[in-house]
């Protein structure tokens, strides 16, 4: 019994990036000690709040065995579109409500195509990121939007001194812990993800949970795109591209495998922590921005080595 | 040369952290003899093929093959020697035909070091026939049937001149005839000289093939025989390491414990079903038999609201319970154990805890969880039913195929069902295992719920059933009753028999 609990502590991906990350700190401490600031921590939380939100809604859709890589499309698609109602004169509170929308509508349509046809979730988003990229595309005719100085204290204003960003990243994290540990639902998404056939043959609406899975996806890309746009002030078809490749390792590293069914909102968050600690740590030791993504990727193999650590034992 | 011994094993040993998965393990097989390894599941069978297959490295020992020592092998070594091993899920590549399937890895080439399609099927093709199975080696593996694929599988291990073929349960999913062809096959294969390692739960088709049998139990051999010396009984002692019953001898209930509820199947069609009509009594264990493919996991299918149903409806006391959907059958109290309890019966990833509790998250009153209850009900459920695990957050993939299956049984149990359908309740479990899970099919009955079993094993089918109806194409064909329950009646109602 004792040897079984010991080895599910190590095995725990979470408790390897806790240690990851402490061994860096200290290094970095050491060498700068403006590190170990409150304010440099703060700074690595608003810095990676966008990333971070994004990824608590890649944890769910992955964790239920499946993908959307049409995410930074739609974070492109759903800014331009509130920032090009903006610029039409409409209120910053309309144009913030059908961006949102427009988030929510593009990760529906992906659950309700895969769960209805079940069709491969990636090649379907592969198709849905691209229409996405085309409505940005359509709405901005190619050109910047600009938001002319409004909506900008989401993003860059502060309360009690603390960056706004940073409350909707630990907010959207409580959530993703709660749904996932307390609620039926959250339960089921494991089982989805786990193994498809048997949740259904125990009575889970498989179709339904995929469908709530991208809808609440579509909430956390709605709610990153706004953050992104306030913070950003203008927005751009390719804005958000490439945030997709970089949420979904954030997910990886924190513990989800490709194939779906295990996870945690603690791994993703520390994953996301990580990943932004690379980029500070960097900067901090003054290393060219350019080694951060050789840095990264490092990251990433190690942390899949790591979790495959236990299957190489078993020979 | 007859006598020629092919591999000779001396002192094998393996351990795993935590368990040593064999001890010092002697073995010999000799050249055209049939070799049985029998032994509860964890005994070191599965161990000890993996060494000869050289999947695994031993700790400790010699393995001499045809005089030549090794301390180990290696899977390439292992071929190369002419060691092959079909296990029970053979490895097949489901997009490719059975003949590129055989050829896999020794492929057939044209002179330009291409793709010979037609000396590829030509090869398969006398194959197949010089065992005298009917195949299309043209047919993806993907359309084959279970037992087909095992065939294939098989056709695979012999087209490598194996000398030494090891079999980890072939007849696991095999039907009655099926299993005539595979031994035909294998009684050929001897008479060439090939020796053959065979794994089986099964003690009659031990019995019916081999020609000595080694007994595994902990890791340690028990013992060796040669097949005329010794009794079904002396095997399962040896196995159990306690005397046990030859079948397990169910009670049956006297009549004042019956209860009065009743199920009622009447012309339930769909796909390959075309009519199946009967009864089942509260209380009462109602058996499925018939050949593999005659509609009897299509029936339970049917039951359970999984496929299509074209007609015929399910009445259970007086009230229409014919289910829409899995979800629909379980909230009008209708269970499936399914057949194979890793593919569809168990979310493998995840704990011993969220799998009992998964198909009962729709009976709780809400959205949000009381994982303390949740915690106590499935404590509970672990030690009534004496699931071995070291604690309920551990993953099922970690536990033993009985435990397993008790997981799945738990599963069921938790949703206070009606009617429990079993397909297979015992497969791949060990003998232990299989007494504790008719034990809880019985506490079922007893508590006056409605059983139904499909079953390929014969004794397990006619030792726990009240009443088995046969299949036949489709069509239940004949529900036999007390005495007339015996393998022979059976067989032939489910070969279409029947006057």
């Amino acid at each position: 019994m004792q040897v079984g609990m010991k080895r599910s502590v190590f095995a725990n991906q979470s408790f390897f990036l806790f240690l990851l990350i402490a061994v860096m700190s200290g290094v970095t401490a050491f060498f700068n000690p403006a590190f170990f600031t409150l304010q440099n921590w703060l700074n690595i939380l608003n810095q990676n709040a966008v990333l971070g939100i994004v990824a608590a809604g890649a944890t769910l859709v992955m964790i239920s065995g499946n993908f959307d890589i049409s995410v930074g499309s739609l974070v492109g698609f759903s800014t331009t579109f509130a920032a090009s109602l903006v610029v039409k004169g409409s209120p910053v509170a309309v144009a913030v409500f059908w961006g949102l929308v427009m988030a929510i509508l593009g990760c529906a349509l992906n659950g309700v195509i895969i769960a209805r046809t079940r069709t491969p979730s990636f090649i379907m988003t592969l198709a849905t990121r691209s229409i996405y990229y085309g409505f940005a595309l359509i709405v901005t005719g190619g050109m910047t939007q600009s938001l002319g100085g409004k909506f900008a204290t989401l993003g860059r204003g502060t309360t009690f001194g603390i960056h706004n960003p940073i409350f909707f990243f630990l907010g959207v994290y409580l959530l993703l812990f709660l749904l996932l540990r307390y609620t039926r639902t959250g339960r089921r998404i494991y089982a989805v993800g786990g193994n498809e056939e048997a949740a259904f043959l125990s009575g889970v609406n498989t179709q339904k949970v995929k469908i709530l899975v991208y809808l609440m996806n579509g909430a956390f890309v709605g709610l990153a795109s706004m953050v992104l746009l306030s913070r950003l002030g203008s927005a751009l078809p390719s804005t958000g591209s490439g945030l997709e490749l970089r949420a979904i390792a954030a997910v990886v590293i924190g513990g989800v495998p490709l194939t779906g069914g295990k996870g945690s909102a603690l791994g993703t968050f520390l994953g996301v922590i990580l990943m932004g600690l690379i980029s500070n740590v960097l900067n901090l030791l003054n290393i060219s921005a350019y080694y951060q993504e050789i840095a990264i990727g490092i990251i990433i193999a190690i942390a899949i080595i790591v979790s495959n650590l236990g299957k190489m034992r078993q020979r | 040369m007859a006598e020629e011994v092919l591999l000779e094993v001396e002192g094998l040993s393996k351990g795993f952290p935590g368990v040593q998965a064999l001890k010092k393990v002697d073995f010999s097989l000799r050249s055209g003899e049939i070799h049985c390894l029998v032994g509860e599941n964890g005994a070191g069978k599965s161990t000890f093929i993996k060494i000869l297959s050289g999947a695994l490295v031993p700790d400790e020992g010699v393995i001499r093959i045809f005089g030549r020592s090794y301390a180990s092998l290696t899977p390439s070594l292992a071929i190369e020697l002419g060691i092959q091993t079909v296990y029970q899920e053979s490895i097949l590549v489901s997009t490719l035909s059975v003949a590129e399937n055989i050829f896999l890895g020794q492929e057939r080439l044209t002179t330009h070091g291409l793709f010979h399609r037609v000396k590829t099927l030509e090869d398969a093709r006398q194959l197949i026939a010089s065992f005298g199975i009917s195949l299309d080696p043209e047919e993806l593996v993907e359309n084959l049937s279970h037992a087909e694929r095992q065939i294939v599988g098989i056709l695979k291990a012999l087209s490598r001149e194996a000398k030494i073929l090891i079999l980890d349960e072939p007849t696991a999913s095999l039907s009655a005839v099926e299993k005539k062809t595979l031994f035909e096959i294998l009684r050929k294969i001897t008479r060439q000289g090939v020796g053959v390692i065979y794994i089986s739960h099964h003690l009659e088709e031990v019995f019916e093939i081999g020609n000595r049998i080694t007994v595994l139990k902990d890791g340690a051999k028990v013992a060796t025989h040669e097949v005329q010396a010794v009794s079904q009984e002396l095997l399962i002692q040896e196995m159990v390491g306690r005397p046990a019953e030859l079948f397990y001898t169910r009670e049956k209930l006297h009549s004042s414990e019956m209860h009065h509820g009743v199920l009622e199947v009447v012309n339930l069609r769909g796909g390959v079903v075309k009519e199946a009509s009967f009864q089942v009594h509260a209380g009462e264990i109602f058996g499925i038999g018939g050949m593999v493919g005659s509609g009897r996991t299509e029936l339970v299918r049917l039951l359970f609201g999984l496929d299509k149903r074209e007609g015929g409806k399910i009445v259970l006391e007086g009230q229409d319970v014919t289910p829409r959907s899995p979800l629909d059958a379980i909230a009008k109290g209708i269970c499936l154990i399914t057949e194979d309890r890793q593919k569809t019966g168990l979310v493998l990833v995840r704990s011993v805890k969220e799998n009992i509790t998964l198909a009962s998250l729709n009976l709780g009153p809400g959205e949000i969880l009381n994982l303390r209850r949740e915690r106590e009900v499935v404590r509970e459920l672990v030690a009534k039913l004496r699931i071995v695990t070291p604690h309920i957050e551990q993953e099922v993939v970690n536990l033993s195929g009985g435990n397993q299956q008790k997981v799945v049984l738990a599963k069921w149990l938790l949703t206070n069902g009606k009617v429990y359908i079993f397909d297979e309740p015992t497969r791949g479990i060990d003998v232990g295992a299989k007494e504790e899970i008719y034990r809880l099919m019985m506490e079922l009955v007893r508590a006056g719920k409605f059983v139904i079993m499909v079953s390929s094993d014969m004794p397990e089918l006619i030792a726990l059933s009240d009443r088995v109806g046969v299949m036949c194409n489709g069509r239940m064909v004949q529900i036999l009753e007390g005495e007339a329950i015996t393998e022979e009646k059976i067989l032939a109602c489910a070969l279409g028999m029947v006057g």
